[in-house]
């Protein structure tokens, strides 16, 4: 998914720059790209970038790109089925980008992987 | 974190914080990258180690110190860890907790005696 037009408009970073998540809004599609370490203590970032996400209107799709997602935890995982759960509860679209190998391989571990759309 | 040549352990002693389980993780890695595991198998003890000390943690008296010891047998590699238990509180595995365990590290163990959370993992590379 390519946003034109589109704004960075929030990154939530933690004071340890563990994990960031940037929020690119355009229009009724919103971008959320991880990157870091998601785990036990960094989650909540993820968690309060999607609540903000879903605040806003309209929303028709939301791609989460994990390209840069370095370690997941089932923390992480957790996070991610959250934010499935609230968009599509919206009636977003919800789409995993280009999951990172750490990512690709507890998916498969959890056979999760067909609870996602996944854009590789 | 002192290390002891001569009975291949490395023992680390850190608060009890969610914060420092990449600590953990760090240093799991840190000496697995030493023995036989190739890079798949240094992410699947990452996550096995973090795993077991994320449950830890949440069953563990506020401010306690998590000790954890990482032994070298030949090429394999065996943590140990323990911290203070909260009290009333009790070690539960969730369904994913488990499966993600189970399918990262040889064998692994946690629970809560005498008022202590003990785990462990070992692994093996393939």
């Amino acid at each position: 998914m390519t946003l034109t037009g589109a704004n960075v408009n929030e990154q939530e970073v933690g004071p340890d720059r563990i994990l960031s998540v940037a929020t690119e809004h355009a229009g009724d599609q919103v971008l959320l790209s991880v990157s870091g370490e998601l785990d036990m203590s960094s989650a909540p970032r993820l968690g309060s970038a999607v609540a903000k996400a879903t605040a806003l209107d309209p929303l028709r799709r939301v791609v989460l790109d994990l390209s840069g997602t370095e370690f997941i935890d089932s923390s992480g995982l957790r996070a991610m089925l959250s934010a499935r759960e609230q968009f599509e509860s919206l009636g977003c679209e919800f789409t995993l980008r280009a999951p990172s190998p750490a990512v690709t391989r507890l998916l498969e571990i959890t056979a999760l992987s067909h609870h996602f759309v996944i854009d590789a | 974190m002192q290390a002891t040549h001569r009975d291949e352990a490395v023992r680390l002693s850190l608060p009890a914080s969610r914060d420092y389980v990449r600590v953990v993780r760090l240093t799991a890695s840190a000496i697995a990258t030493n023995l036989d595991f190739d890079v798949d198998e240094l992410d699947d003890l990452r996550v096995g180690i973090g795993e077991l000390a994320n449950v830890a943690l949440e069953a563990s008296r506020p401010g306690a110190t998590l000790e954890i010891v990482f032994t070298v047998a030949g090429s394999e590699l065996h943590i140990e860890g323990t911290v203070p238990a909260e009290a009333g509180r009790v070690v539960e595995l969730d369904v994913l907790t488990r499966q993600i365990l189970e399918g990262v590290v040889d064998d692994y163990s946690i629970e809560i005696v005498d008022g202590t959370v003990h785990f462990s993992c070992t692994r093996r590379p393939w």
